[in-house]
């Protein structure tokens, strides 16, 4: 029998706990492996506060670091399906996630979310990106707006 | 409300950092937000490469000189303005990227000396890059582009920052006055790049160089006043590129990339490399005073034992040859116009390119002791008054090996002659078998696409097709596809000939695209009909997967 696998608190914003195993989120986050490395987490009373992380989030980082933990020897095209499944979520969910994977400083995760914020914007007209993000007021004077379209034609 | 554009400036540059140019410098309109984040965005490009273009008759024309004259005001404004705000404000800039086609030497200089000033002040340059080409006609005046006068003098400025990891120059840009009179240094510079620069003689190469202890990437071409490139003393340089020299002495241990060139200079090139002991990739091109032989290629392995990328370009080599290395993943032969026969002995071999030239039959290649995995790209310019016989010569060549290759074949335009039906007779039996074949055929002739597409498919039968829909021509591809129909319906059209046409063989055809997904022929078919073929079409790749009917 191997010993049983080591666990590590979460504390999400909402103060909900998620116990997640050590070597997962150490493999991922450079924070959390920092902490393990410097013995700053004890095991026994440790909880890690995320207080700028709510629940659903890091339940979805959690899920991001565990799949990757255990099927990084899946064909890529599996992983990357995977992945774009993973992010299918609406511009906040993409905010709260990139702030978390931010705050752990998960890289592949944050440049996972980058790649997709490149791809909202890469090849695409003004009204498609502002429809993308969301963006309702853009903030202009209808003279700014009107200036940009003429300066900037090949923009729209 | 958009939380994406709430997102910390620093998170957001980093994202722009990573688009092109042309999108990040959009989203500096799509909101008051974005336009904020855009004006302290810290890679700073201003591209004046456009436009610098103008037609012979025009020179004198003096409407065009104006609207030219315009265009330069306004470029060196917008360049102006952006540089002082950012001064202004105090924002850190991490890359100055200018290009110029039309650098006036007589009002431009103190211009582009400001920009170098605020440049070289800001704590956290990383990137300089600096193309300035002479606006010869563009304001109505000629200048000799010789005189040294005409050149930019590079300003002490430049000087300051000590950040710098990459400075490329480019053009009529003076180095050295600089480095006579300054003591260099840019201790973490990483890259340098001088290609066109003024040297004026070898020692400020040396003052240069010896100040930027760290350069792991250095490029020099065609530097003027500089004819001998000597490199010692740079510890970490991994790849180096030199062109347009007539000596080159090369003394780095740690070098692991080297590209050496004549550029079109016609003179002897004297290279002298061999203490370069862990080169790993040579690339050769048009060095006349090289010849490639057996005994030069045996010497190139002895002397680099970890080389595993040999490139050859326009160079003088004997009609045959043997390539025979263990290490060898890499070889490519362009234009070399000598070689007739070329024997290929590298178990390790992984890719292997060959491009020849339309007034010369390619070169027999023959693969021994060379793993099923090779990946062979061949492009065959194909010019007019061109008949297929040499390339049908040519898959004979490559036929006996009966590996499974990859094959890239890039044919451009021809124009058919003649065609014999003998094709039938030189059928090698059995059909190499390639995994895949990859073809862009851009040749318009319907008599030419159906000859070629036959002989392929005597010569060869792949298990996969691949095709880039953008470089072939739409005659092409619809007979293609009409052939890979499996149309079995005309059973007779070979009942009097002694071999049965080859696309009876054919039992299967799956079709793959990307990334527009298209499951049939059909929708191939009715594609092509609905949209005009030409660069602009978008990027589409059709693989067709071939099942045969087992070959005897």
């Amino acid at each position: 029998m191997g010993s049983p696998v080591k666990k590590i608190m979460l504390c999400s914003s909402e103060k909900e706990i998620f116990s997640v195993e050590e070597q997962v989120m150490v493999q991922h986050s450079v924070i959390i492996n920092n902490m393990i490395e410097d013995g700053s987490y004890n095991h026994e009373e440790s909880k890690i506060p995320l207080d700028c992380v709510d629940s659903k989030t890091l339940k979805k980082v959690i899920d991001y670091c565990t799949h990757h933990t255990h099927h990084h020897n899946d064909n890529q095209e599996d992983l990357e399906a995977w992945d774009a499944q993973f992010l299918n979520v609406d511009s906040n969910g993409l905010y709260d996630l990139l702030m978390a994977a931010n705050y752990l400083e998960i890289r592949n995760l944050l440049d996972l979310i980058y790649g997709t914020i490149k791809n909202m914007i890469k090849g695409k007209k003004i009204d498609e990106i502002r429809r993308i993000f969301n963006i309702k007021d853009h903030g202009f004077t209808p003279e700014e707006e009107e200036q940009n379209r003429k300066e900037y034609p090949h923009f729209y | 409300m958009d939380k994406i554009s709430d997102l910390p400036k620093i998170i957001l540059h980093d994202i722009l950092s990573r688009l092109p140019y042309e999108d990040a410098a959009r989203t500096s309109v799509l909101s008051k937000a974005w336009h904020e984040t855009w004006s302290s965005f810290p890679i700073l490009v201003f591209d004046g490469s456009q436009g610098g273009h103008m037609l012979w008759m025009d020179r004198k024309d003096p409407l065009t000189i104006q609207e030219n004259r315009r265009k330069a005001n306004s470029f060196l404004k917008s360049v102006d303005r952006r540089l002082v705000r950012f001064h202004h404000h105090g924002f850190a800039i991490k890359e100055f990227n200018l290009s110029m086609m039309f650098f006036h030497p007589r009002f431009m200089p103190h211009l582009v000396d400001l920009w170098m000033k605020i440049v070289g002040e800001s704590s956290s340059i990383q990137v300089l890059k600096l193309e300035l080409e002479l606006a010869d006609c563009y304001f109505g005046c000629e200048f000799d582009s010789h005189a040294v006068d005409n050149y930019y003098y590079l300003p002490p400025d430049i000087l300051k920052a000590k950040s710098l990891t990459e400075l490329v120059l480019s053009g009529k840009i003076r180095a050295d006055k600089l480095i006579v009179n300054h003591r260099i240094r840019f201790p973490m510079l990483r890259i340098l790049s001088l290609v066109y620069v003024y040297l004026g003689h070898e020692q400020a190469l040396e003052d240069l160089i010896s100040g930027c202890p760290m350069i792991e990437d250095l490029v020099l071409e065609h530097c003027v006043g500089l004819e001998n490139v000597k490199v010692h003393d740079l510890p970490k340089l991994k790849s180096a590129k030199f062109s347009g020299f007539r000596e080159i002495h090369v003394d780095v241990p740690s070098l692991e990339y080297l590209e050496l060139g004549n550029g079109k200079l016609e003179f002897p090139c004297d290279i002298s490399i061999d203490k370069c002991r862990n080169l790993k990739v040579f690339i050769l091109e048009a060095v006349s005073s090289v010849f490639v032989s057996n005994q030069w290629l045996r010497e190139l392995f002895d002397k680099f034992p970890f080389l595993e990328t040999l490139e050859l370009s326009g160079c003088v080599t004997s009609e045959s040859l043997m390539i025979s290395s263990s290490r060898l993943k890499v070889l490519s032969f362009q234009a070399c116009l000598e070689l007739k026969e070329a024997k290929i002995d590298a178990p390790n071999l992984e890719s292997c390119r060959y491009y020849g030239n339309s007034s010369h039959m390619p070169a027999a290649i023959s693969f021994v002791n060379c793993s099923n995995q090779v990946d062979f790209d061949f492009g065959f310019p194909l010019e007019s008054r061109m008949d297929l016989k040499r390339l049908r010569a040519f898959f004979q060549n490559i036929a006996p090996i009966n590996v499974m290759v990859s094959l890239y074949l890039g044919i451009m335009r021809a124009s058919s002659i003649v065609f014999n039906e003998d094709v039938l007779q030189n059928v090698q039996v059995p059909l190499p078998r390639i995994k895949e074949l990859r073809l862009s055929v851009a040749e318009k002739t319907e008599e030419f696409c159906v000859l070629l597409i036959n002989d392929l498919f005597w010569s060869f039968r792949p298990a996969i097709i691949s095709l880039n829909v953008r470089l072939c021509s739409r005659i092409f591809l619809k007979l293609l596809l009409e052939k890979l129909r499996c149309n079995n319906e005309e059973e007779r059209c070979c009942s009097s000939s002694q071999m049965k046409c080859w696309w009876h063989d054919l039992k299967d055809v799956k079709v793959r695209s990307y990334p527009e997904k298209y499951e049939n022929i059909s929708d191939c078919e009715a594609l092509l009909d609905s949209m005009p073929l030409n660069f602009s079409f978008p990027a589409l790749r059709l693989n067709f997967q071939l099942e045969w009917d087992s070959l005897q």
